[in-house]
């Protein structure tokens, strides 16, 4: 059991986001560059290298934690650009940089021995093993779990590698597969997730509106016809809705949101050190309010749990696998 | 009717007012408006969109006029032209939806687009970069209802505000008064839908019987 509380670790972004974050009670907040060593970039989202070191100081002006994300893949012979973000957060005095690629750790682990690595979900370590070989090779000092984990599965894990802090996503978007190793998307639209940043990206994305019927498409692939009120989701292949054996279905996954608060006294049972909350790409009235809520949860307040539902997607809500009751 | 003109709102009201009115004379009541929003908003806007290229129309339900924005590399510059599909607004890319929606989303306190999107509140076509990159300019450039009462001449502007606050209160009572004539509206509707389905249920519970008859 924790004997500090869980920090919460939220998403920017924008620094419109970072503000509204810190003022929801954010404990930490995480971002990236605008460019392809982030894996949510998409057109018009992130920080200038102006504005992640004013960021930075931001959140260390106000308490907050600041980590930013270079979680993707860098090209084959040329990780200058990785590299060099590495470099930009050291200097800027980034609280933490959350990485997936061996050798951007083993880099940053060299180069700047005093800053603090994380292990992006993207690196997608789910053993102790694994996690055991991340913290001696690289001196990672956290890891954020793949969303594919249960309750005990994590608990163990803790229990296995008690050194390691580990995070865990409570609130947004759920992705199925093993994250850093999907290529679902990549295949529709020849852009990786993993190496440009980008799961289905925009560019490829289009909608067509027919009377009350909405069809989302993926470069050439068709991934989902919406009827007459049903809600919407997000427009990746995992999401789709695809017939199969005669059979039309969600062949990965509902659209829905991860929504764990109802098992956040079972994470400090285990020994969570911070909960995540995923969504850079989201408003900042999505942060204000989830963070809101979170903290507010965290704390053992009584929460309005209808609140936040708006704001997901399919406008329902799942425990994923932490529960156990998913796979 | 566009497919997500679902709700009998005020914004909807206020768009079918409007249809009386010419074009013309909307545009020259606008442009001093549209002109200021830019020169204020331009800047702020100029970074996130930068590369980006195209004709963006926002279009409230039910109005007869859409807000064309005109990207080129990051400079923008704003019209108001007839509402109509995305190709005849010669646009490469298209949001629809409630006027309540599309200020909502300028709040902190309301709706970010995905959550929109989710409900299909709000419709996208056409380029969802373009989309994407102008809510994000918008957000992080903190636009409101502010930016437009900066934008109206002297001394409408300062007014404005007030203005707002007395409107919300109006649109409060007039959205419940509205959901009231909506709900009278379809009663018979729903009237009709009970019937039908009840129906079926006769139906499907006679199919039943029969088959369990046939296979005894």
């Amino acid at each position: 059991m924790n004997a500090v509380p869980m920090e919460l670790v939220c998403p920017a972004g924008t620094p419109a986001a970072l503000t509204a974050a810190i003022e929801a009670g954010a404990d930490a907040v995480y971002f990236g560059f605008r460019d392809r060593t982030n894996a949510r970039n998409f057109p018009g989202l992130n920080f200038s290298e102006k504005e992640l070191a004013e960021g930075i100081q931001t959140c260390k002006a106000k308490g907050a934690r600041p980590m930013i994300a270079i979680n993707t893949y860098p090209d084959a012979g040329d990780d200058s650009l990785w590299r060099r973000n590495v470099d930009v957060c050291a200097e800027a005095g980034a609280g933490a940089v959350i990485l997936c690629d061996m050798g951007l750790a083993g880099y940053a682990a060299k180069r700047h021995p005093d800053l603090r690595l994380h292990l992006s979900v993207q690196a997608s370590a789910s053993n102790a093993p694994s996690v055991k070989f991340y913290r001696d090779a690289f001196n990672i000092r956290r890891v954020v779990l793949p969303r594919v984990l249960t309750v005990e599965q994590i608990a163990a894990l803790i229990r296995a590698v008690p050194d390691m802090e580990t995070e865990v996503f409570v609130f947004g978007g759920l992705c199925v597969m093993a994250e850093g190793r999907c290529s679902m998307s990549g295949y529709a639209t020849g852009i990786s997730p993993n190496k440009d940043g980008a799961c289905s990206p925009a560019s490829h994305v289009r909608y067509e509106e027919h009377g009350e019927i909405m069809t989302s498409r993926l470069g050439n692939f068709t991934l989902n016809r919406f009827g007459a009120g049903e809600q919407a989701g997000y427009p990746t292949p995992c999401k789709g809705r695809y017939r199969v054996m005669g059979r039309e279905m969600h062949l990965f996954e509902d659209p829905c949101s991860l929504d764990a608060t109802p098992l956040l006294p079972e994470f400090a049972k285990a020994g969570v050190t911070a909960l995540k909350v995923e969504g850079r790409q989201r408003g900042k009235a999505y942060v204000a309010q989830v963070v809101k809520t979170l903290k507010a949860a965290i704390a053992g307040e009584a929460t309005d749990a209808a609140a936040s539902r708006p704001f997901m997607e399919g406008a329902a809500a799942t425990t994923g696998v932490y529960a156990g009751t998913w796979h | 009717m566009p497919p997500s003109v679902r709700t009998f709102s005020p914004g909807l009201l206020v768009g079918i007012l409007l249809r009386p009115v010419p074009l013309s004379v909307m545009r020259t009541l606008a442009r001093p408006v549209l002109d200021g929003l830019v020169r204020d908003m331009a800047p702020r806007l100029q970074d996130r969109l930068s590369g980006l290229t195209g004709r963006l129309a926002i279009v409230p339900n039910g109005h007869p006029v859409a807000v064309a924005l005109d990207i080129e590399d990051g400079a923008i510059a704003m019209d108001l032209i007839e509402a109509d599909t995305r190709e005849d607004m010669g646009a490469v890319a298209a949001v629809r939806a409630p006027l309540e929606t599309l200020t909502a989303m300028l709040d902190t306190e309301g709706m970010d687009g995905d959550a929109s999107f989710f409900t299909r509140a709000l419709t996208i076509e056409g380029d969802t970069s373009l989309v994407m990159a102008l809510r994000y300019a918008l957000e992080d450039a903190g636009a409101g209802v502010d930016d437009v009462a900066r934008a109206f001449p002297w001394p409408l502007g300062s007014a404005l505000p007030h203005v707002m606050r007395v409107g919300q209160r109006v649109h409060a009572a007039a959205s419940r008064d509205l959901a009231t004539v909506q709900d009278a509206i379809l009663a018979p509707l729903r009237t009709e839908l009970a019937r039908q389905d009840a129906r079926m249920s006769r139906m499907e519970s006679q199919m039943q019987r029969t088959q369990r008859r046939r296979a005894s």
